[in-house]
């Protein structure tokens, strides 16, 4: 070997080993199954509320069974009602707005704790508040359109279409996942969380129990529960999510094997 | 003639560029971790922390969690700065070197390296 082969192999190795030293460090730090799993339970839980939940009737139409509603049809509702936070007149329960509220803070602190927990427990500490800020803040956003200032937009709707079945809470989800998904620089959890928003506007757009009467099994959910599985799905989207990178990040913890390190400095040329 | 590619003598170091890379991948890294990922020695990390923060690319906080000590290392601006450089003229390096075909004329982490002439 010429001893000016020396510095290409350094350049290069160091950049091999930076590369794979950050993997390493990305994996061990990782624990995005949590807010999956969590969110997850916590949009199950919402179902019950939305029992006998329906649109009004002059927001859809029934052709050959199936039901299409839009926000246009929707007479003299304001703003706050049609982003699912105070469902009063279209919705069966003001605590949907409670709930929500409750469930944001809840899952977000509980994400806090385990973040915390765990990255005392791995050895490095990751960055929570950017998902957080963004959740909470886009929360808040809808609060205060909601509550604060309703005249303002009283009659206005932006994307109506996407708040007139009260799952808007399930797109704030969506965008604080999308936030966690930009910190944590995941591939597989970006994609996942694509999934999700998807999910989440299809929520927010569609009647998913069109989908399950054309598989047949719409009758689990008749009559009272036909607006349930616009929050069964994302919820089990998110459960399924949250055990899937759970059981990887298991995997990773218990590898068998020797974990990936920076080289040791070479050894002199004999 | 390529302009000469400047090198950081303080990062351009493989176990500190280590321990600025794995710092730079979560908010803040306990002392026993990078050690563990770098397969340093306690004293060497020490050595190599010292460096770093003196220069105003890591800060380090001192602790206890309980009856245990416990060290965690951060990044400073400047030191998220050095590192993206770093990792910058590593790739230049590796580029010119693919280009013309021959290694850089120079070692590594002695003095800037010059590009070979055209």
């Amino acid at each position: 070997m010429t001893e000016s082969a020396g510095p290409a192999l350094d350049a290069s190795g160091a950049l091999g080993a930076v590369v794979s030293l950050r993997t390493k460090v990305r994996e061990d730090r990782y624990g995005h199954w949590f807010p999956l799993f969590i969110f997850g339970v916590l949009t199950l839980a919402s179902a019950p509320l939305y029992w006998k939940w329906r649109l009004p009737a002059s927001a859809c139409t029934i052709s050959g069974g199936v039901s299409s509603c839009a926000f246009h049809g929707v007479r003299n509702l304001p703003l706050g009602d049609a982003l699912g936070f105070r469902l009063l007149s279209i919705g069966p329960s003001r605590w949907v707005t409670v709930y929500w509220v409750a469930a944001f803070v809840l899952g977000y602190a509980a994400t806090i704790a385990f973040s915390r927990s765990r990255g005392h427990r791995v050895g490095v500490r990751v960055r929570v508040g950017p998902t957080i800020g963004v959740g909470l803040g886009l929360l808040a956003v809808v609060l205060l359109v909601n509550g604060a200032v309703p005249s303002i937009f009283r009659g206005r709707v932006f994307g109506g279409d996407v708040w007139v079945r009260g799952t808007g809470s399930l797109l704030i989800l969506a965008v604080g996942l999308v936030a966690l998904a930009v910190v944590e620089r995941s591939r597989p959890f970006m994609v996942y969380v694509a999934g999700f928003v998807g999910l989440a506007l299809l929520a927010c757009l569609y009647d998913i129990i069109n989908i399950f009467y054309r598989l047949g099994i719409g009758g689990l959910f008749r009559p009272s529960g036909s607006a349930l599985p616009n929050l069964v799905v994302p919820g089990l989207y998110l459960l399924g999510g949250g055990a899937g990178f759970w059981y990887a990040s298991r995997r990773r913890e218990n590898p068998g094997g020797a974990s990936a390190r920076f080289p040791p400095p070479p050894q002199p040329a004999t | 003639v390529s302009e000469p590619i400047e090198l950081d003598e303080v990062v351009h170091q493989r176990a500190r560029l280590g321990i600025l890379t794995v710092i730079h991948e979560g908010r803040k890294v306990d002392f026993a971790y990078l050690q563990e990922s770098l397969g340093l020695t306690a004293g060497n990390l020490s050595q190599h922390l010292s460096v770093l923060e003196s220069s105003g690319l890591v800060r380090i906080e001192k602790g206890y969690e309980g009856r245990r000590a416990r060290t965690w290392v951060s990044n400073t601006r400047t030191g998220t700065k050095a590192l993206q450089a770093e990792i910058k003229v590593l790739k230049e390096i590796v580029a010119r070197v693919e280009q013309v075909g021959m290694p850089a004329p120079t070692r590594l982490g002695t003095k800037p390296v010059v590009a070979p002439q055209e």
